[in-house]
């Protein structure tokens, strides 16, 4: 538990090792960006600074009193975080949440992002010197962890739930999340910025993030070029990673093979195909026909499951399931502080322990 | 031998004519689109079908000669059980309406004819095959296997536990997720060894597809053996020219020249690991899997 005036103090400190980690040149930011970049994922320098620093922009005092709110855990606990790696800070939310509820924090960095978290929670401790955090192999998060916070497949999910149980975490302290995807639909009357936005929420971070469209649902018989266009112009402000040609080529010669209907950029920097509603590798998005939303709505229902969220400008998303996380395009990449991924309130989980 | 494979379907077959001047391994999902073939597909003697969902595109394999998936499977079967004569029954629920369209049905109808003895065959809700297959097998010795898809064989124990010869061996065929339940090969081959009262060791699965030819067995443990002209690879499913370090998982990629009037390299939607001469299975690539916080996928397994 956070008495009061520590947490105060704390989201004071978060707030200031935030607006200093804005400046893409401070030493200790550099640093972990320079190590980070060196590391096998498939981050760019300027898909890692968007990350950071949108991230960075929301750790306001007043943003982060208002998301704990009146929260708070009844005891302090070890919660073991196991961080994905997939896309820059991914795990930065997880690692506030832990803490701004008064518990202690053992996280397990990815090898494809091992710098960064780390860097951002040590500047903190210079700030907080009691900061209850610490990182650890996988093996040992399990062994030292009272609850656990991992994302994964259905059966690597299972093998997660065995793991709790083997190290004797209950179920109700074990937050598990699933894999998924995005999915945007359009109609053709998206203005050149919802375009722009589009662009950002399929292509930043490769398609690797679990907020990135995978799926544009698009009125039948409407030609993408329109699109293309906006994805082209997305791809010389953020440059693809040196591997995803590579990555987009298979898929492209499958396509051209087997003579499906495709277009990718001149250095393939994207790949794009029409065909089925069938989710495709990062990077290559799938061009879906609808003959009406009622079509749509009903697919979207249907796979709720499997979707983090729908992107769709407003006239579109008012005309979808109102229980459906519709939001505009161009906000994928820009989750709020309080976003709560698959649905589940991260805090109020950890409020519970 | 391989190369010379190959440049025949190089050659000859359009689709992996275009494919392979950049990749490979074709991935499997090609025969839900085209006709993969190196010969005209109107002269093909058969077309084996996947199972499909309904909700998905079924692939179709065009097979020139069934003799030459017939001679892969036998001389495999041989190598890895022996030549017979064995009492061998199957029980195959869902691929029944499939006829011989099911690749699996196919095999194990042509492994009854050729090295079953009368006591063998197919059965569904009638248990009589089954239990005159055992005493028949208890009586005169012969050994008896039961090949099955995991989730028939499930149904048919929970019924009732179903004591088989000490010598039996089943064979599991996969479909380990249904409509109705998932779950692990490790905990499936558990739960058929107490069902059938036998060692987890005489528990066996085979690996196979309507878009494969020849097919691997396990061999009372996790591990698939191929036969001498299929050759398997784990690859990174990002970059299929990368081939995993041992115990790493990724893609199965599989070269088999029995599929020589087709594409003999294929990458499948496996996920496995090398394991010596063999492969672990562990479960369902989906693309999905690729995007998203699925930090376990390296960590984990």
């Amino acid at each position: 538990m956070t008495p009061a005036s520590s947490l105060h103090d704390l989201i004071i400190a978060i707030a200031h090792v935030a607006e200093v980690w804005l400046d893409p040149d401070h030493p200790p930011r550099a640093e972990a960006a320079a190590q980070t970049l060196a590391a096998p994922n498939r981050f760019t320098e300027e898909a890692l600074a968007f990350a950071v620093n949108q991230q960075m922009s929301l750790f306001t005092p007043e943003a982060l009193t208002t998301w704990v709110g009146a929260q708070r855990a009844a005891a302090s606990r070890v919660v073991g975080v196991l961080n994905a790696g997939n896309i820059p800070m991914v795990g930065l939310q997880d690692f506030l949440a832990v803490v701004l509820m008064g518990h202690r924090y053992l996280g397990s960095v990815s090898s494809k992002s091992p710098v960064l978290l780390p860097a951002f929670v040590e500047a903190l401790r210079r700030e907080v010197p009691s900061l209850a955090a610490s990182f650890a192999p996988v093996e040992d998060v399990w062994a030292g962890a009272e609850a656990v916070i991992a994302t994964g497949s259905d059966e690597t999910r299972a093998w997660a739930e065995a793991q709790s149980a083997q190290h004797g975490i209950p179920a109700e302290r074990c937050l598990l999340r699933g894999h998924r995807y995005a999915v945007a639909v359009i109609d053709g009357l998206e203005t050149e910025a919802e375009r722009d936005g589009l662009a950002e929420d399929a292509l930043l971070h490769e398609g690797l993030g679990c907020r990135n469209a995978a799926l544009i649902w698009a009125p039948e018989g409407m030609a993408p070029d329109a699109y293309l266009d906006h994805f082209a112009a997305f791809r010389a402000v953020f440059p693809p990673h040196p591997e995803t040609p590579g990555v987009l080529s298979m898929q492209q010669a499958f396509l051209a093979a087997l003579d499906l209907p495709h277009a990718y950029g001149d250095g393939l920097e994207f790949l794009l195909s029409k065909g089925e509603a069938e989710v495709q590798g990062p990077g290559h998005l799938r061009w879906v026909e609808y003959a009406t939303l009622d079509d749509v709505a009903a697919w979207l229902t249907r796979h709720r499951d499997e979707l983090q969220l729908i992107l769709a400008r407003p006239a579109v998303a008012q005309r979808l399931p109102a229980a459906l996380p519709v939001e505009p395009f161009g906000e994928a990449q820009r989750p709020p502080l309080d976003w709560c991924p698959d649905g589940v309130d991260t805090l109020a989980f950890l409020a519970s322990l | 031998m391989a190369e010379a494979v190959y440049a025949f379907q190089e050659a000859h077959n359009p689709v992996y004519g275009r494919y392979c001047k950049n990749q490979r391994h074709l991935p499997v999902a090609a025969f839900k689109h085209a006709a993969v073939t190196s010969f005209p597909a109107q002269e093909a003697e058969h077309v084996f079908e996947s199972s499909g969902t309904g909700r998905t595109t079924p692939s179709k394999h065009y097979v020139r000669h069934l003799s030459i998936y017939e001679r892969s499977v036998g001389a495999h079967f041989e190598a890895v059980f022996g030549p017979g004569p064995f009492t061998l029954v199957a029980h195959l629920p869902h691929y029944a309406e499939k006829g011989t369209r099911s690749s699996l049905l196919y095999m194990v109808d042509y492994l009854i004819r050729r090295y079953g003895d009368d006591f063998s065959g197919f059965f569904l809700e009638d248990r009589t095959v089954l239990e005159r297959a055992v005493a028949h097998s208890r009586a005169e010795g012969t050994p008896l296997l039961l090949f099955g898809a995991a989730f028939g064989l499930l149904d048919l124990i929970e019924e009732a536990a179903f004591v088989l010869p000490e010598t039996a061996r089943v064979v599991e065929t996969g479909g380990m997720k249904t409509y109705r339940r998932e779950i692990s090969r490790a905990d499936l081959h558990r739960r058929l060894a107490e069902g059938f009262a036998l060692p987890e060791a005489q528990i066996w699965s085979e690996y196979g597809m309507c878009e494969l030819m020849s097919q691997a067995y396990t061999r009372g443990g996790p591990v698939f053996f191929p036969p001498p002209w299929m050759r398997a690879r784990i690859v990174d499913p990002e970059h299929p020219d990368r081939v995993m370090p041992e115990g790493r998982p990724g893609v199965l990629a599989v070269v088999d020249l029995a599929n020589c009037y087709s594409v003999s390299a294929l990458l499948t939607e496996d996920r496995a690991v090398q394991r010596g001469a063999g492969f672990e299975v562990l479960g369902r690539l989906s693309q999905a899997e690729l995007r998203g916080c699925n930090f376990l996928l390296e960590q984990s397994l």
